[in-house]
Order: C-alpha cells, then sequence, then structure tokens
C-alpha cells in the first residue's frame, strides 16, 4: 500500500482536491445532467421521455433559430474578445510589470469594476449614459455640442457591442492580473541574455515574454470561450429575459435560463410543463460545445508534451 | 520520505478537521433546533416557532411592515414564535421543493402563477378549509385568488396593484391641462404636449416590462370587451378594440408622444426623466407610488379613461400578504393562527400604514391622500397578461408573444395592429386550454 | 530598465492614465452618489446636490446591522480562499509535476466545473448539504466555494509543469520529501502567479450571490451580496442604499487586492527561478 503512494506521489496532491471537487462538483453536475432525458416542469413528477427533448431542440423551427442566434452572439463576444480585449490585457500587464509610474493606481483602476455588482454597474451607466438625464449627453450639451448626444445605452444596432464593451471594461482586470503574474514567473535568465542582446522594450516584449506566456495566452483564450459561452449578467439586465428587441442582445446562458427559469416574473405567468427538462438539454448542448473545444485545445497545445 | 507521508497526513489532517470543524458547528445549531422543536411538539403549552419564508426579491420594500405585523402577532399568540426570514426567493423555494425542506409558512403568488396550482397538486400544500377562514370583508377575486379546485390555500389579498398614470402638475398647469375625464381628452392632452415640445409619456422601450406597462394600461381602458371573450374562450371573439389598441400603441410611438430615443432608453432611464422633471406623464405601477410621493414637483395620478369616460383599473391582486402553509408543517394549528391574522384587518392596517398600497377590502383607512387618488376608478378592467396567460398552454403562450414579439415590433413600426391582433388570434386558437 | 521604451510606450501609457481614470472617475461617481438623497438622485440627477450627507451609511449600520454581513462575508473570505489556494495548488502541483496516465483526463477533468450552470445541479447539493446538517451555516457554502478549484488548477497547472526540473531533482537528492520540496521550494517559486490567483479567487468568493442565497437561510448568516441584491431588486425606491453598500462592499476587498497585488510585483524574480 505504501509503495504504492510512493511510487505515485501525484496521488496524493491531487486526492484532496479531487474528492471535494468530485462530490461537490462533478456529482451534481452529472445529476443534473440526467435530467435532460426527462419531461418535466420542475414540481411535479417527472415522465421519462428518452432523447425527446434534444430531438425536439433542433427540429422544432423556432428553438433551433433561438439557439443559433443565441450562439452567434456568445461566439462574436468571444471572438471580439480574443482579438481585442487579450493583446490590450497583455500590453497593460507589461506595462504594469515594468514598473511605469503609476502602476498601483492603473492596478486598482482597472480592477475596480470587478468589486461592484452588475445591477449598480448597470444603472451607474444609466445615470451616465441615459438620452434623458445622462452626465455624457449633459456635458455635450453645455460645451455646444447637442448634436451628438445619443442614447448610448442603447442604440439597437449596437445591442451587442454594448454588452461586450461593458463585459470587457468589467473583467479587464481580471486577465491583465494574470498576465502580470505570468510575466513575473518568467525565468531571470532569459531577461539577461536578451538585455544583453540590446533588446528594446518591445523587442523584449515580442521575443521573450509572448513565447514564455504562449501557454498562459491560450490558457486564457480557452477560459474566454467558456465565459463567452457562459456568460449572463449583462445581457440579462440589459434586455430582459427575452433578450432584448428581438432577441438583439440574447445568449447562450440566457438562452438556457429562459427555457428553464424564465417563467417566473413580477405578473406571475404560467410555469411551463418541460421547463426543467428543455433548461436543462440546452445546458447540456452547451456543456458538450465548450467540453469539446476544451478537449481539441488541450490535444493540440500538450501535444508535444508526450 | 518519511517525512513527506508525515506532512501529507498532517494536510489532510488539517483538510478533513477543518472540513468536520465546520461540520460539527453546522450540525449543533440545527441540533439545537430540532431538539427545541422536539420537545415543543409534545407539550403545547411551551412555545412553538414557525419558521416563514418572506418574499427576497421585495424585501426591502416590505421589510417594515412585516416587522411590525409580527410583532404584533408575537403579542397576540405569546406562544408562537416567528422565525420570520426573507429566504424566500424563486430559486430557493424551488430548490426546497424538490429537497421536500419547506418551511412551515412561505408567500405565493396565488392564481397569477400556475405554480401554487401545481404545488397543490403534489401535495405540497396544505389546505386551509378546516380553519374556517373568515373571508366576508373579501371581494371575489381575493377569494378566487387563494382558490384551487375549490379549496383554499393561502392568506387572502387584501391590497392591489395596477399600472397607472403618473403625471407632473406643474407640466400639466404650465398648459392649462387636467386630468383627462374621456379618451378624447387624454389624446387632446398627449396632442397639446407634443405641439409645446414636451415628452408627453416617459417610456422605457428597452426591457421587456418596460414596455409592457403602457400595454397594460391600454388594452382594458380600449378593449375590455375583447379581453373578456378571450377569458372567458369565447369563439368567435371580435378582435377589432384590440386591433385598434395595437395601432393606438404603434401610434404613440410614431407620433413622438414617447420621446425621443425611446426604444432605447431603460426602465430606469424613463422613471429618472419623470422624475426630473423632463416628461410630463410616466406609466408605472402603484407599487412605485411612494417613491414618485418624494420627488420634488407635484405628483398627479389617474386611471386612464375610456371613450365613454370610465376610469379602468386593472386586477392584480398584491402577493405581498398572500403565504401558504406546507403540507408537512409540525404546526398546522399554530400556522393557521398566522394565517388567520393576515386576513385580519389589524395586520393590514399595518401594511397600509406602511406602503400605501390599495385596499381591496373596504374597511382599512388609506396612508394619505395619494391612495385615495389611485382608488378612483370605476371599474376594474382585465390584466392583459393575465388573459392571455390564462389562455396559454405549452406550446401556444400567447403572453410571451405579446412581450418578447409584438409590442417591439408594434413600437418599432414593425408590425401593424391588424397583423399583431392576428398573431394572437392564431397563437389562441393552437392552444388547448382555450 | 524604465528608460528608453520608446515614443509607442508613452502613448500607451498616456492611453492607459486616460482609461485607468475614466475607470476610476465611474468609481467616484458612485461613491458621490452614495452621499446623496434619494430624492436628490431621483430628481437632481446631474445637477449639483444641496448638501451631502452619511444618512445612508447610517441607515446601513444601524437598521441593517452591516458589520454583520460583513463579518459573515469575511469569515467565508478567508477560509475559502485558504481552502481553495491549498487544495488548488496542491492539485495543479500533482497534474503539472508528474508524468502519469490520465494526465490530460484529469485536466479537462477539472475543467468541467466551469461549463455548467450552477442552478441545475443545486438540489443534489442542497440534499447533501442537508444529510450532513449544514443548511442555514456557513460551512456549507464555504465547503461549496472551496470546491470550485476549476479556475486556479486549470492555470497554475502550467506553472508548476515548468518550473526548473533541476531544482525539484536537487531538492529531492538533498532528502527533502515530496511535500517538503513542494511546500519549501516549488510553491514560493509560483507565488506571483498564486497570488493573482488569490485576487481573482477572493473577488469570485466576495462576489458570490448564488450559493449564500440558497444556503443562508438567517438574517444573521447572510453575507454582502445578498443584501445588495435587497437594494438592487427595487433599485427605484432604494438607490441609495444600493450604492452606500456597495462603496462598503467595495472597500475591503480594495484593500485585500492592494496587498496581494504589490506582493505579485515584489515577488521572486530578483531571487529563485532560474532556469
Amino acid at each position: 500500500m505504501l509503495s504504492f503512494f510512493k511510487k505515485r506521489p501525484y496521488l496524493l496532491f491531487i486526492a484532496p482536491g479531487f474528492i471535494l471537487y468530485t462530490i461537490l462538483v462533478i456529482y451534481p453536475i452529472a445529476a443534473a445532467a440526467v435530467i435532460s432525458l426527462y419531461r418535466w416542469n420542475g414540481i411535479g413528477p417527472k415522465t421519462f421521455v428518452g432523447f425527446n427533448n434534444y430531438i425536439e431542440l433542433f427540429n422544432n423551427k423556432d428553438m433551433v433559430s433561438q439557439l443559433w442566434n443565441a450562439l452567434s452572439h456568445s461566439l462574436m463576444i468571444f471572438i471580439l474578445t480574443v482579438i481585442f480585449v487579450i493583446p490590450v490585457q497583455i500590453i497593460m500587464a507589461y506595462m504594469i510589470y515594468s514598473k511605469v509610474r503609476g502602476k498601483s493606481f492603473f492596478q486598482v483602476a482597472i480592477f475596480s469594476p470587478q468589486f461592484i455588482s452588475t445591477p449598480v454597474i448597470i444603472f451607474i451607466f444609466t445615470l451616465l449614459l441615459d438620452a434623458n438625464i445622462g452626465v455624457v449627453n449633459k456635458f455635450l450639451e453645455s460645451i455646444g455640442q447637442g448634436h451628438l448626444t445619443k442614447p448610448w445605452l442603447g442604440i439597437p444596432e449596437f445591442g451587442m457591442y454594448i454588452v461586450w464593451i461593458m463585459i470587457s471594461w468589467a473583467g479587464m482586470g481580471v486577465g491583465m492580473m494574470f498576465f502580470v503574474g505570468a510575466m513575473k514567473m518568467v525565468p531571470v535568465d532569459c531577461l539577461e541574455s536578451a538585455y544583453l542582446d540590446g533588446a528594446g522594450f518591445w523587442k523584449r516584449l515580442i521575443t521573450i515574454f509572448l513565447p514564455q506566456i504562449k501557454v498562459t495566452i491560450l490558457n486564457m483564450v480557452l477560459i474566454s470561450y467558456i465565459f463567452g459561452m457562459t456568460i449572463f449578467d449583462f445581457s440579462y439586465l440589459l434586455g430582459g429575459t427575452s433578450g432584448g428587441i428581438e432577441r438583439n442582445v440574447d445568449v447562450m446562458s440566457l438562452f438556457f435560463y429562459r427555457m428553464a427559469f424564465g417563467d417566473t416574473n413580477p405578473l406571475g405567468g404560467n410555469i411551463s410543463q418541460n421547463s426543467m427538462g428543455m433548461g436543462t438539454t440546452i445546458a447540456c448542448v452547451l456543456f458538450l460545445m465548450i467540453f469539446i473545444i476544451a478537449l481539441i485545445q488541450l490535444l493540440i497545445v500538450y501535444r508535444k508534451e508526450e | 520520505m518519511k517525512k513527506f507521508y508525515r506532512a501529507l497526513s498532517m494536510v489532510l489532517l488539517v483538510v478533513v478537521l477543518s472540513v468536520s470543524f465546520l461540520t460539527a458547528c453546522g450540525s449543533e445549531q440545527s441540533a439545537n433546533s430540532t431538539e427545541a422543536s422536539g420537545s415543543t411538539a409534545e407539550k403545547s403549552s411551551q412555545p412553538v416557532t414557525l419558521k416563514i419564508w418572506g418574499d427576497t426579491d421585495n424585501q426591502a420594500i416590505l421589510e417594515a411592515s412585516f416587522n411590525e405585523i409580527n410583532e404584533a402577532f408575537t403579542k397576540k399568540y405569546p406562544n408562537i414564535k416567528l422565525d420570520y426570514q426573507y429566504s424566500g426567493s424563486f430559486d430557493s423555494i424551488n430548490v426546497a421543493l424538490q429537497s421536500d425542506s419547506l418551511p412551515d409558512l412561505f408567500w405565493v403568488q396565488g392564481n397569477k402563477s400556475t405554480k401554487m396550482a401545481e404545488m397543490t397538486k403534489q401535495g405540497f400544500l396544505l389546505p386551509l378549509d378546516d380553519y374556517k377562514l373568515d373571508s366576508s370583508r373579501f371581494p371575489e377575486q381575493s377569494i378566487e385568488y387563494a382558490t384551487v379546485d375549490g379549496k383554499i390555500y393561502c392568506s387572502f389579498p387584501s391590497f392591489f396593484d395596477y399600472a397607472i398614470m403618473y403625471y407632473n402638475k406643474d407640466i400639466f398647469q404650465k398648459y392649462g391641462l387636467d386630468k383627462p375625464k374621456n379618451w378624447g381628452e387624454f389624446e387632446n392632452i398627449l396632442k397639446t404636449l407634443k405641439d409645446k415640445g414636451e415628452t408627453a409619456i416617459s417610456f422605457g422601450g428597452k426591457g421587456d416590462f418596460d414596455r409592457y406597462w403602457l400595454m397594460q394600461v391600454l388594452a382594458p381602458t380600449l378593449a375590455n370587451d375583447v379581453l373578456q371573450n378571450i377569458k372567458e374562450h369565447k369563439a368567435d371573439t371580435d378582435y377589432k378594440n384590440l386591433i385598434d389598441t395595437f395601432n393606438i400603441y404603434r401610434s404613440f410611438a410614431e407620433k413622438g408622444y414617447l420621446g425621443k430615443d425611446f426604444a432605447a432608453t431603460d426602465g430606469a432611464g424613463a422613471q429618472l426623466a419623470f422624475t426630473n422633471g423632463k416628461a410630463a406623464m410616466l406609466v408605472d405601477g402603484t407599487w412605485n407610488n411612494q417613491v414618485f410621493a418624494s420627488v420634488n414637483f407635484n405628483v398627479g395620478r389617474f386611471a386612464l379613461p375610456s371613450k365613454d369616460g370610465v376610469l379602468y383599473s386593472q386586477s392584480g391582486p398584491s402577493n405581498y400578504n398572500t403565504y401558504a402553509v406546507s403540507a408537512k408543517t409540525k404546526y398546522p394549528d399554530e400556522a393557521a393562527k398566522y394565517i388567520e391574522f393576515l386576513n385580519d384587518k389589524e395586520s393590514q392596517q399595518i401594511f397600509e400604514n406602511n406602503l400605501g398600497a390599495i385596499p381591496l377590502v373596504k374597511d382599512l383607512t388609506p396612508k394619505d391622500e395619494s391612495v385615495k387618488e389611485m382608488a378612483e376608478y370605476d371599474q376594474v378592467g382585465n390584466n392583459i397578461y393575465h388573459v392571455l396567460s390564462g389562455v396559454a398552454d405549452e406550446t401556444a403562450r400567447p403572453q410571451d408573444m405579446l412581450l418578447a414579439d409584438i409590442l417591439p415590433k408594434l413600437m418599432t413600426s414593425k408590425m401593424t395592429g391588424e397583423e399583431a391582433a392576428q398573431k394572437i388570434k392564431d397563437e389562441i386558437a393552437k392552444s388547448s386550454a382555450k | 530598465m524604465n528608460k528608453h521604451q520608446g515614443f509607442m510606450a508613452l502613448v500607451i501609457k498616456g492611453l492607459m492614465w486616460i482609461y485607468s481614470l475614466i475607470t476610476f472617475s465611474i468609481l467616484i461617481y458612485m461613491i458621490y452618489n452614495s452621499f446623496r438623497t434619494r430624492q436628490d438622485i431621483l430628481s437632481n440627477t446631474f445637477g449639483m446636490p444641496e448638501k451631502l450627507n452619511l444618512n445612508n451609511f447610517k441607515k446601513l449600520f444601524v437598521n441593517d446591522h452591516f458589520y454583520r454581513y460583513f463579518l459573515n462575508s469575511t469569515v467565508i473570505l478567508v477560509i475559502s480562499l485558504i481552502l481553495i489556494t491549498l487544495l488548488s495548488s496542491m492539485t495543479a502541483y500533482g497534474i503539472g509535476r508528474y508524468k502519469f496516465k490520465f494526465r490530460k483526463f484529469t485536466r479537462i477533468y477539472f475543467l468541467i466545473g466551469l461549463m455548467f450552470p450552477v442552478q441545475l445541479g443545486i438540489v443534489p447539493i442542497f440534499l447533501l448539504m442537508k444529510s450532513l446538517n449544514l443548511i442555514d451555516s456557513h460551512a456549507s457554502v464555504i465547503l461549496i466555494l472551496s470546491a470550485g478549484i476549476s479556475m486556479p488548477v486549470f492555470m497554475l497547472t502550467d506553472f508548476f509543469a515548468n518550473l526548473p526540473n533541476e531544482i525539484y531533482e536537487a531538492a529531492i537528492i538533498d532528502g527533502a520529501g515530496e511535500w517538503k520540496t513542494f511546500y519549501k521550494i516549488m510553491f514560493p517559486m509560483a507565488k506571483p502567479i498564486v497570488f493573482s490567483i488569490c485576487i481573482i479567487m477572493s473577488v469570485q468568493v466576495w462576489n458570490q450571490f448564488f450559493m449564500p442565497l440558497i444556503f443562508l437561510q438567517s438574517e444573521a448568516y447572510k453575507t454582502i451580496p445578498l443584501i445588495i441584491v435587497k437594494y438592487t431588486k427595487n433599485l427605484l425606491s432604494t438607490m441609495d442604499l444600493a450604492m452606500a453598500a456597495s462603496v462598503l462592499s467595495t472597500v475591503p476587498i480594495l484593500i485585500i487586492f492592494v496587498i496581494f497585488s504589490e506582493r505579485i510585483l515584489e515577488g521572486v524574480a530578483t531571487g529563485g527561478v532560474k532556469g
């Protein structure tokens, strides 16, 4: 017994986390996933229907169009994040890593939106950007640029972009802190050789840091993908359960929420006979979409290892 | 290598210990409480503790009232202690239902949603008929609210809410306007305000419900007969008035009564525009009355008049004081006492004094003048959302269609009233609940 | 090393100043609003208020016993953060340091927790906690949050994997056991990234809303996000208190942030890590 663990010391390191995680995270997920095989309203008895929920989801025209719409918005968030946000986070992290003047201020300011709850963020943005009472429009009028005033928060064509900007603004600090930590992990001798070569400030970023934190960047891309698929608050608060006018801010998690819990509102309303069954089915489809991508990424990134 | 194992076992020990320590803490507490409740079951003279879940979402609004009500209750029944917590969110009640851990009493939405009916069907709720609740003070709709299949399952609603027009008296006075007495006058007001360059109605077009309130006000005023027919499942309903209503809703947007950029304004923005004196009127719930009472101009209220001058409110009993008893409660008699107390004038007057809600029962003293003003309606009209969800079923959901599809399209002139009414008609035809 | 960064760096620094100042002013705007009365925000939204006062904060402390929520949140934060850091770095070390058969599978297994909405899996956890008698106690929330190690494990694994092998081997040859090597040598080397994980996880734990909502039922056990939601649910009638509560919940976590973020930078780059 002892020699079994002696040969496999990793088991002892992994075991505590593994046990707690399996009981409190994996088991509930597995138990919930089974619900997708049932027809269930969340209160009454369940009826086993096999894969009917999945068949219905992909055959019902309305459901499919909602699914595609939500999926395209989620993917849009992800792609925009990878193209714009991650590079900005890396550059900001590099500046902070280089201890530019004001770095503490940068860190606090850029990270601070994380501390505020989403409804309050949105309310403050309303106070600032609303068409009638917003500070920004007031300011524009006072400097004689009244024709520029706009309902900034709700320009319909920009629906999803506004959601994305708010998400990025709120989440900017998270990735940045990761990258600062990652850069701090770059071995000193790598840097020393670069200094000896006389590489400039930006050249060091490109030739030393980027290759060294490549894996962190790829991991952040995957995490962004997962968050893009599971983001919920901002769309919900800006567009309600239905996902905005003509569902222009709908995202995957909101689609799931609408099916599973959408029947609860201040006016009451009906509980749908298959809300939990269909809701769980959508959650499972969402899960598979994330899982497969994660699997592919891990297989590609770590191919070299073995 | 020995050191390694010693160290590792230390770590595991710490984890296990801290977990079991925490576990012990938790179980000690609940062990105490079960002990306490166990012993009380035997000796009924000992105090009993009722666990009650209030409405989490409305805690800030209801807290003052329930503090007072619960105090009055324990004064009246010194042997019944109340453990009243605001843990009744939609989520936590769902979890409690599925895990068989409901508290003794919790708030319900009565017939406003099908949830309570579903709970009774599954035997989660205690029928209250044996306790001979006094219903003589309550109107028909209160009793309907609490009844499922002929049995009463919750305390009777004693207040109601509806969407009302709030108006800025100062702006009205400036142009010599007054509360409208009929629909024609209302249209004139809108037109005058528009011509003078004012925003007639502050309107948030972004949220599902923000854009809905105007429809809730318009529908019974202009098409109550159609709603009544739909409610009664009449097959050959003439939708003409509803078509007109939809077209009027659309025309409000087109004529600019709703102000600039209404489609991009959210609910809070619309409310703030009104409270800042930037708009003459606002459609909002009577539940927000106390908010508008605190702004620094004169706010008036009116129910919207129909063409022949009938002022319509919309039906909508308030679920603020409607509570149901769990079927598994150990103390059904004591729980029924609490229900009785909620049905009692004493608790309702406490509510009124704190909230200033519109009473459904006649014998309460209104909190102030504004409550009287809100109660100045001639007829309780149908609530379009409730009417449509009353004829919905699994596949056909006209109420969702109205909120998420029809109203945004009407508002942005992408649909006509005829098309909208046809859509509702088709959807209802699909439903098996008709 | 800060000199000769060139023109580009200057531009970027300028942009960062602008970005940070905008963000900061939004924060200041929130703080400013927390000193206003509701009537003032309602009828005079962008104007200058007649007076600022501390009434909102007073209300929170006197009527709501805000310190109680604060204490609850702090207890949950401290214990969960310690457990998360410990569990996730051990797990990540185990996966990253050693080569074994199901390594890739283990990595993705630990990532699954991020892929499924928690609302759906809540009933089984609730039943489990009920059988342990942990409903309405901090222990339930702490345990559940501590089990959420998906992101830290995922992010930490590569760093432990990339730490120089020679140091590990030298330590083992010196007679330090596996655990001591981890605790005394490898873990300190990963400090910068562990600190950034701590920051990110502490914000997540501090803002956690759903688990406390379900598991903490008595007012005496509730946490700060729950009291904030109490005031944001009816924003129009309680916007003043919502602002004040947000400000109060921000301050402590901001302090944690400042402490940790400084430590990331002072970290080890001058010391241990040499490949």
